[in-house]
Formats: structure tokens, sequence, C-alpha cells
């Protein structure tokens, strides 16, 4: 694969603040997008470049490539992370009866009664949520250390670190899925 | 001198034609001043055309067609009759497509820019709104075609509005959020300025809502208030009610009440209040919408710099209202609803044509691009609200020893399920005769900036790309779900028709009874004295109903407690709607 870090400018290095990264983004898309007479097969690899950087699993991922570590996916995944995944399941799953059972939901009042539900779900929502990123800053706190010893030392820390991240982003999405769909059904009638 | 190239904005009731000049985006108008076009076209049975203000004086008088926009890359199934089955809109002068009409539009607005600019004008800018799907955009360009012009971009509206306002604003950096609702189609979008780039970060819509829907409610109502049924009109009725329905949506913006009022026929005082009813479920949407781009967007109200309102249908006082409410701060109203649009199309023009210098666009793709699954599951490849051009690549293999080739879907849309996902079509992958597993294709699914998909196939072993044409969705799995349905309802047609009536009320009843006890201990508190006994009352009605099998006593007493309910459900919704919209942290 192409070096991300390379393509958008940005020091090879994992612990980077989110708008170093943007503003080369920004940079870089201005100087090759097509419209501004720039090549498109440049342009388009280097937003993809900004999407791995931009998100810290696929960033940590991208540096065990680019330095030729090995990577297994089925590997070993942080305790912690293991912890959630039934929290994380279980308000996606009461999420998900919510809205199937409003939606067959015959009468207004049948609809309404279902929503006294909705705070304490939102509240479920919220606090799982505040739990993976206060997970997820923490993970990432260990960037800084890969940095320092640098990578081709931590082959196993960091690929289970990643595993971890993959995981927290994932759920993240689910979550904010699952609190789009909690405001849709509500505001649907 | 560098060529020229106009930005056009294609709309549903009106359109409007702007150039760039001397760094600044001018609307074109015609030999008599108008720099808007009433979207409507005529057609007279010997091949007349008239287009326009002329076309729109024969409204009510003539078939007129107007709001085509609504119509155009859909199939059949989507246009509630608009469209023939062959998707195409019977005319005066024969079957036409939707393009074909909108060409006619196209056409006029070139001419203006013709006279106006006294040279010849090949290429052109037009804005469709942001949630258009890549069949909608596709039609939308072929229009452009059509009319003998070159479309170089097919631009969002919204993302137009944005760089129209904040071309003035280049040097700011800021999050703004562009709210456009129109004749027929929503939009909602949120971007970031920033150095004269303009990032779209989210954007979100409803392609079926606009101020034509709020005519409608008004005929409705109005009609209703004199027991009438706008559903049973002849189409010229029909057209002329929905007119008055507009006109009166137009005065409420003005004043408290106005009278809908039909010669021969009669006359509904309206006042804004019943107006707000009719518009709650509309508002409803429109919020959905919004909340849904701030959240993609991952901002709340707060964070944004300014909330643009354009279209026509924002000059109405509720939904300026609704969003001040949602994104918590007064709308910027600097923007002409009508012509903002058009200008933003120019300054993109102006981009394109190297006369506008230092400003960029990265606009993204609306919806979600993916493939059908075993399963009937969705695939996302290209998730929504990534920045356009884009592409995403997928790897298929044979399933069986000797296959050679397999169907793949290619579906744009926000739902886990395929079927009900907007099919954009279908192609075959070809393979090379192997064993399981081993042959291999890879496909190429690329978003161009127009935001149309195009599929390239490789053949991994010999690394050749071929372009792959995906056939339009040949059955419309709508159309057969109709006719099942059909013919489902004729072998039930015999079906003791009572029984039918009874279930459906037992149903509702067994629901809404147990309903009445929670929500009465939940926002009883709410409700006067009166309310609550009438409440009880419907219910035992029902209870004795249920009792005596009585299948009309049922039917109605189930209505009546429905009807007497809906202030408590009203309450119930509104307590749950604000919990979830407060912020807790801040």
């Amino acid at each position: 694969m192409t070096d991300p870090f390379a393509l958008i400018g940005v020091p090879r290095k994992l612990d980077l603040k989110d708008a170093d990264i943007d503003r080369c983004l920004l940079v870089a898309s201005q100087l090759h997008h097509p419209d501004l007479g720039g090549d498109q097969d440049l342009f388009l690899k280097i937003r993809l470049a900004g999407e791995i950087l931009n998100s810290p699993a696929k960033r940590i991922r991208a540096a065990i490539e680019c330095e030729g570590l090995a990577f297994d996916e089925r590997g070993r995944i942080p305790a912690k992370v293991m912890e959630y995944f039934s929290l994380v399941a279980s308000v996606l799953q009461d999420v998900d009866s919510f809205v199937s059972e409003r939606s067959k939901a015959l009468s207004s009042l049948g609809k309404a009664v279902l929503d006294i539900r909705v705070p304490g779900l939102k509240g479920d929502l919220e606090l799982v949520s505040n739990k993976l990123n206060q997970l997820n800053s923490a993970m990432i706190a260990s960037f800084k250390s890969f940095d320092e010893k640098g990578w081709a030392e931590c082959e196993v820390e960091m690929s289970e670190v990643a595993r971890g991240l993959i995981f927290l982003t994932k759920w993240s999405g689910q979550l904010r899925e699952a609190n789009g769909k909690l405001f849709e059904s509500l505001l649907g009638g | 001198m560098s060529e020229v190239i106009i930005g056009i904005d294609l709309g549903t009731t009106q359109s409007a034609v702007a150039v760039v000049d001397s760094g600044f985006p001018l609307l074109l108008a015609d030999e008599e001043g108008r720099s808007l076009v009433p979207s409507a076209v005529w057609y007279s049975k010997n091949g007349e055309i008239k287009v326009g203000h002329d076309a729109l004086r024969l409204a009510g008088v003539e078939e007129v067609h107007t709001s085509v926009k609504s119509l155009i890359g859909r199939r059949a199934s989507e246009s509630e009759g608009g469209l023939m089955p062959d998707g195409r809109i019977s005319t005066a002068a024969g079957l036409k497509l939707p393009e074909e009409i909108s060409a006619e539009i196209l056409a006029v607005l070139k001419r203006i820019a013709e006279n106006r600019l006294e040279t010849e004008v090949i290429k052109a800018v037009l804005t469709v709104p942001a949630y258009f799907h890549d069949g909608q955009r596709a039609a939308t360009k072929k229009a452009g075609r059509l009319a003998g012009l070159e479309v170089v971009r097919i631009l969002s509206e919204p993302t137009a509005a944005a760089l129209s306002y904040g071309l003035d604003r280049l040097d700011e950096s800021s999050r703004v959020a562009v709210f456009d609702l129109g004749g027929g189609t929503f939009d909602v979008s949120v971007l970031e300025m920033r150095e004269g780039v303009f990032e779209v970060s989210s954007t979100s819509g409803d392609t079926d809502l606009g101020g034509d829907d709020f005519d409608e409610a008004i005929a409705g109502f109005a009609a209703g208030k004199l027991g009438l049924d706008l559903g049973e009109f002849e189409a010229m009725e029909r057209v002329q009610w929905i007119s008055e329905g507009c006109r009166v949506k137009l005065a409420l913006s003005e004043a408290e009440e106005a009278t809908f009022r039909i010669p021969f026929t009669g006359e509904v005082l309206v006042s804004r209040g019943a107006f707000l009813g009719l518009m709650k479920p509309f508002l409803a949407r429109m919020e959905s919408c919004c909340r849904r781009a701030m959240l993609d967007a991952e901002v709340t109200g707060k964070d944004l710099a300014a909330i643009v309102m354009v279209g026509g249908s924002s000059r109405i006082p509720m939904v300026k209202d609704r969003v001040a409410m949602i994104f918590e701060q007064e709308p910027d109203l600097s923007q002409h609803p009508d012509e903002a649009i058009a200008r933003g199309a120019a300054i993109q023009a102006g981009i394109l044509a190297g006369t506008v210098r230092e400003v960029l666009l990265l606009d993204v793709t609306p919806l979600s691009l993916g493939i059908e699954t075993m399963g009937g599951l969705m695939n996302v490849l290209i998730s929504r609200n990534t920045t356009i051009p884009c592409r995403a690549g997928e790897m298929f293999t044979n399933a069986v020893e000797g296959q050679e080739s397999m169907k793949v879907r290619v579906l744009q849309g926000e739902r886990e399920l395929a079927k009900d996902n907007w099919e954009l079509g279908s192609f075959e992958v070809q393979f090379e005769p192997d064993r399981r597993g081993q042959a291999r294709v890879g496909v190429e699914f690329r978003i161009d900036a127009d935001g149309i998909l195009s599929v390239l196939a490789r053949d991994v072993a010999s690394n050749v790309d071929t372009v792959v044409s995906i056939g339009s969705a040949a059955v419309d799995v709508q159309e057969a779900k109709v006719e099942q349905m059909v013919s489902e309802s004729v072998e039930f047609a015999f079906e003791d028709m009572n029984a039918r009536v009874f279930e459906e009320s037992r149903l509702k009843a067994e629901e809404l009874l147990p309903a009445v006890g929670v929500a009465l201990e939940q926002a009883g508190g709410f409700l006067t004295q009166r309310e609550i006994s009438e409440i009880q009352e419907a219910k035992e009605r029902v209870e004795k109903a249920i009792e005596g099998q009585k299948v009309a006593e049922l039917k109605v007493s189930v209505e009546r407690l429905d009807d007497v309910t809906e202030s408590l459900a009203a309450i119930l919704v509104e307590e749950a709607t604000k919990a979830i919209f407060s912020s807790p942290q801040d």
C-alpha cells in the first residue's frame, strides 16, 4: 500500500493531533483536486489516506503495514474491550426492539406509551458511549509510547491495540446509528 | 477570454440561470427583465411548445406540465401515477420522458444566457437536490444534453447556496448549515469553510417534501371543510384547488389568516393555527433530517456559525421558527431564497472555467452505495457523506466450480435490507472457468464529482479493466409486489368481511386499553378532569363492545378512543422528544 503519512505529508508518527492531520489533508486536497487541475487518481489516494489517518484504528493498522510488521486479525483482544461487548450488544438490542415495536403499534397512544422508554434508552446509549470513549482515549494514549520506543519494537502491543480500536470504532458507529434510529422513529410520528 | 460556463438552477417550481462576471455571480434576465422562469411546459397536439410564464398562463385551462422535477429519474411505481409504466409522461404531443420536458426549460435558460451574453453557450453546471440518487442525477444530466448543453458538473443545491453565502466570507473559518426547502424537495447540509475550501461534512434530505405538499394539504383541508374530497376531483379542478392552496399559503406568511375561495363552490377561512396543524407532519420530517445531518457531522446547533435558509418555502414563518428551535439560533436570511442556488451554480462554473480562483468545493455522496449480499442484506461499500470523487473495490469469486458469471445488484440507501433501498441496477461479473474460489474478478465502484456511479471490472489474471454497464432494474420490484397484492385481494374478497373488521378493531383495542392506564398514570396530571372522564367513558364503551362481540360498535368505539386519547399521546411524545434532544452535559 502507499504510505498514507507520506501522501498527505504528516510526520510518520502515531501520536498526531486531529487538527494537524486536517490541515495537511486540506492543503493536499487543494493541490491535487481535479477541479483545480490536479490528477484524479492521486486525489482519490489522498482522500483515502486522510480517511485512514483520521481514524486512530485505521492509522495504527496502517502503521503496522507500513513498517512491514505482522498483523493477525484474530489475535488477542484487550480484556477491557471484551468486557464491554455484552454492554454494547444489550443496549443495541433494546433500541432495536423498541424501534420495531413502535413501528408495529397501531394507535398514537400505543406509540406514545412505548415512548416512555425513550429517556431510559437514551441514557443507556450515552452511558455506554461514554465508557467506550474513555477506553478509546486510554488506548490512543499508548500511541506516544509506541512512537518513542519505535514501531518495530512494539509489534505485539500495537497489534493488540489495533484490534481493540477496530472493535471500539465499530461499536461507536453502531451506537451512533442506534441513537439516530431512536429519534427517527420518534419524529416519524 | 476563457470560455463561458453558465450555472443553472433547475427548480421544481421555478428555474434560473446565472454567470460569474468580474468575480461576482449575476442572474441573467429575459427580455422582460424577469430572472425567474416558472418550471412549466405546455404542448399542443401539433407540437407547439410554450415554456415558463407563457405556459403558466394556460394553467387551469389546458394541461400544463409543472413539478416535472419530482418525476425525473423515477420509476413508474414511485410516481403515484405521474408516470406511465414505461416511465413517460402523457402529454398533448404524445408520451415524453421527464428529462425531455425538463430539457425544454433548460433550452429556454440557455437562450436567455446567449441573448444576454451575446455569445453561444455550450457548457453548464446544473444543480440537483443533494439527496437525489444516481438515477435522478443521471436523468438531469441527460436533460441538459437534450437541451444542447454539455453538463460539466451536477452540483448539489445546498452546496451551491453555501458557495453563494461564503463567497464574501472566504477569509473566515466556520461551520454552517444550509437549510434548503424548495417547491418539491428538501435538503439540509452541514459544511465547513476554511481558506476558500468548502467541505461538506454531511447532507440529508427528502426528495418528496416541499411547498407543493403544503399547497395540497391546504387544498385538502379546505375541501374537507366543504364536505368534499380532493382525491375525487378531476385533474383540472384539482389544479385549481391546489393553486388556490398555494395562494393561501403565501398569504399566511404575511397575515394571521386567509380565505380559501373557489368560485361557485365555497369559502374556507384558514388561520395560521390551522396551517400549523397541517404542517406538523412535514415539520417533523424536516426536523428528522436536520438532526440526522448534525449527528452525522458530529455537531450541535451551538457549533454552527450560521444557519443559511434558502428555497421559496423558507419564507414560511413556522418553518423559520422550527429551524430556530432545532439549531438553537436564529436563521440567516441574507441569501435570496430563489436566487442563491443559481448564483452558487455560477460560482462552481467559474471555478471550473478558471475565472473564480482560490475557491474549492469538496462535496459528498448523500447516500450509501452497496451491493446485495446473500440473505438479502445490503453490504455498504461507500458510506454516505464520503467526499466525492471516491472509489471502492470489491473482490468476487466463483462459489461453485465452473461458474460462468454472477449477478450483482447495486443499491443506494441507508436501510439494512437490500429490498428497502433504491436499486440502481445490476450487472453480471464474468468468470473464467476454474475451481471453486479460484476465479477472481475485482470490481471497482467509482462515484464521480457529479455523484454518478460507474463500475469497472478488472480481470485479476490479465489486469484488464472493462467498464461494466449497469442494466436498470428491469423487473420493477414494486410493480411485481403490487400485482401480487392485487391477486391476493381477489382471493380474499370472498372472506367474511365482518370477521376481518372485527379482528382489526380488536387488535387495536388490545393495544389501546392497557395503554390508556399507563398513559394516564404518566401524564394524567396534564389533563383536565373532563378530558379524563371522556377517555374513561370511551374506554368502557370499547370494553363493552368486545364483550358483546358487536362489530360495528367496536369499530366506532375504538376510533372514538383513538381520537380522545390524541392529546394524551401528544403530551407523552413531547416529553420523550424533550428528553432525547436535551444535551445533558452542557
